[in-house]
């Protein structure tokens, strides 16, 4: 709770010191699509893998403009970084969708190249996020919550883990373990993409953006963890405005 | 503007170091090896083969007291000095395996490490003074017809209306030793019903010929209007199929009894748990909820099922236990596959080359779910008290002139028919 409020107070420190230098300076929105890779070893499980899962981000891009080429940007953002667990093979059906909710902070060198109004750029940086919620949906065998008796004695195989056990669907809150979730993501991005100017005062871009987290997703707990990184890309579209008149 | 340059280039060259540095700091991701199909030449190959199983497929450590982490950094040394090949190593082995498993809450527990045996909740039952093991089978009294010696033979000859006795032992399937009894007593006013262990579907549908009749016998009297209520007796019952909770509990309710839920594992990390999933009772097709007093019997000898079936009853508001706290073995177990969890195998010794039999240093028979009942209470390792806690001794069962009592079952009939 205290990393939580420690976070967000960064956040609006970061704004807040940003408007000081407005002359510079340029705000803006952000959205577009995700799809993460949880990276992490199950292949001791018996037909299990981790599968990426779509997802979407919001952002409030800010960037300080140094000189032509050179830029400081940051983006507060609301990310999800999701991905499904799934059997295969006989245990086909049994799955979880794992829907995360990431408050992310990235911080990127902006080197942008090209013409006047119509300039390619790359992003590169760090980030730091919160993990703010995560839900799952899934279907797993009910092993107490067998079908009704009939005295019928049936020698059909099952071809499937449900033609032995009650499927049991849910869709719940997932409950944070402190002992386990490392709710603190820190990582490395780059990202790539075009901008166009107009009016001297707005600035569309589009960017594909690449996210590679450093931190596991659980904390320490154990002797042999084996560590879980998301992985993400994504692809936005979003448009700056200039605050104060254009420098050069 | 040179200068603006120069310190825009140092600004990125600063960011290239904390990247490539930050870099550093990813952990590697490990293999974990699939449960038993690596070969292990010696044991400190077996005992990381059995401390990663365990890692993974155990799914009591949410509540589990035993800190495992600690094992390993006192055993893994420990088992690095003995050698596989040398018979006095092997039963320092056994030693140390059983010190590391000693306090696991999971009372279905049982490691089999090279023909061994270690049964953490056994031995602590033994420790408890006031526990008598086979309480009834230890009596000086002569044996049934097929050499075992069972209670509910006391029952019958002190308890059992003489018109209503239904008895089977089952001495000829695989299942040998299985019996069920059946019968009324005080007079037709108490419908009574007992089984050695939950084999009542197969029995049923295929087993002993003579086990159908006496739950035929059982389910009709449930009807009967003249009985004024009905005990199940699981005293000694060591539990058994799944699938014998529809088919007994099944058939005294008319609607879904939702009793409490199960989890268990989705990975490799300790902590990694499916959600809770509902346990529920589905009736019988056809079945009459019954709504006249339940006295469940039960005891310290009831294991597993018998607790599970004792529970759910209990969740119906005419139903009473008593007897003893039962032995805190609540989690189902099935194969390890379904949910990767549960039971395993450790240190892979070899493949025989004719057969392809695969041999193992040991065995863990260990719970693939964690049971939570509907209280939200985990009762695993502790037992489900009774509403009546009456503890029995011998001398209080064997009288003198070959007189039984049994103060138990005295209770359940004065519940119903006081």
């Amino acid at each position: 709770m205290k990393q939580k409020k420690y976070f967000l107070f960064s956040l609006f420190f970061f704004f807040l010191l940003s408007l000081q230098v407005k002359s510079q300076l340029s705000i803006g929105i952000e959205g577009g699509g995700t799809k993460n890779y949880l990276n992490t070893n199950v292949s001791n499980l018996v037909s299990t893998e981790y599968n990426p899962a779509y997802g979407f981000n919001i952002g409030i891009p800010v960037l300080y403009k140094v000189n032509d080429w050179l830029a400081f940007q940051a983006g507060p953002s609301y990310i999800q970084k999701n991905y499904q667990l799934a059997r295969t093979d006989f245990f086909q059906g049994v799955y979880q969708d794992n829907t995360n909710t990431y408050l992310q902070l990235p911080l990127m060198a902006h080197l942008s190249f090209g013409g006047q109004q119509l300039r390619g750029f790359l992003n590169l940086g760090g980030y730091g996020g919160y993990w703010l919620s995560a839900h799952i949906k899934g279907t797993t065998p009910n092993i107490l919550d067998e079908p009704a008796y009939t005295n019928t004695v049936s020698n059909a195989q099952p071809n499937n883990v449900f033609d032995e056990y009650t499927p049991y669907n849910y869709d719940e809150k997932y409950q944070f373990n402190n002992t386990k979730d490392n709710r603190i993501e820190l990582g490395l991005l780059a990202g790539v993409g075009m901008s166009y100017e107009m009016n001297d005062k707005y600035l569309f871009f589009g960017e594909a953006r690449y996210y590679q987290s450093m931190s596991d997703q659980q904390k320490n707990y154990q002797i042999n963890l084996v560590p879980r990184y998301n992985e993400t890309v994504g692809v936005s579209l979003g448009c700056l405005y200039e605050l104060g008149g254009k420098s050069n | 503007m040179k200068r603006r340059n120069y310190n825009s280039f140092k600004t990125i060259l600063v960011l290239a170091v904390f990247i490539v540095c930050f870099s550093s700091c990813k952990k590697e991701i490990t293999t974990v090896n699939q449960s038993g199909s690596t070969l292990t030449g010696n044991f400190s190959q077996v005992f990381n083969d059995f401390w990663n199983n365990m890692n993974n497929n155990y799914v009591f450590w949410s509540i589990d007291t035993t800190n495992w982490d600690n094992m390993y950094k006192i055993y893994n040394p420990l088992f690095s000095k003995l050698n596989l090949y040398d018979s006095s190593d092997e039963t320092t082995a056994k030693g140390y395996f059983k010190k590391m498993v000693d306090g696991l809450v999971d009372s279905h527990y049982t490691l089999f490490p090279d023909g061994g045996f270690i049964q953490p909740a056994h031995d602590r039952k033994l420790k408890n003074p006031e526990f008598i093991e086979n309480l009834f089978g230890t009596a000086p009294y002569v044996p049934s017809a097929d050499g075992k010696f069972y209670y509910t033979d006391l029952i019958d000859s002190l308890y059992l209306d003489s018109t209503s006795k239904h008895i089977a032992v089952d001495t000829v399937t695989s299942n040998s030793n299985f019996m069920v009894v059946s019968g009324t007593i005080n007079n037709g006013q108490v419908l009574y019903l007992s089984f050695s262990s939950f084999s009542l579907v197969s029995e049923y549908q295929g087993g002993f010929p003579k086990v159908k009749p006496v739950l035929d016998y059982f389910f009709s009297q449930l009807k009967n209007t003249s009985i004024k209520g009905l005990i199940i007796d699981v005293r000694g019952n060591g539990g058994g199929d799944l699938e014998d909770l529809n088919f007994l509990v099944g058939s005294l309710i008319s609607s879904p009894l939702h009793f409490g839920s199960t989890r268990s594992k989705n990975g490799n990390g300790r902590l990694d748990y499916t959600p809770w999933a509902d346990a529920i009772v589905t009736p019988t097709a056809g079945a009459t909820a019954y709504t006249k007093p339940i006295v469940v019997l039960a005891d310290g000898e009831s294991v597993s099922l018998s607790e599970i079936t004792a529970m759910s009853l209990k969740t119906l508001p005419n139903t009473t236990i008593v007897g003893d706290t039962t032995w805190g073995a609540n989690g189902p177990l099935t194969e390890n596959a379904v949910f990767n969890a549960g039971s395993f195998n450790f240190g892979k010794v070899g493949t025989d080359i004719s057969s392809g039999n695969v041999s193992y240093y040991g065995n863990a028979y260990t719970s693939s779910t964690m049971f939570k009942y509907i209280n939200n209470k985990i009762y695993e390792g502790k037992g489900f008290p009774p509403d009546f806690d009456i503890k029995v001794k011998l001398n209080q069962i064997f009288l003198p002139n070959n007189y039984v009592d049994d103060p138990q079952l005295d209770k359940a009939i004065s519940i119903i028919a006081p």
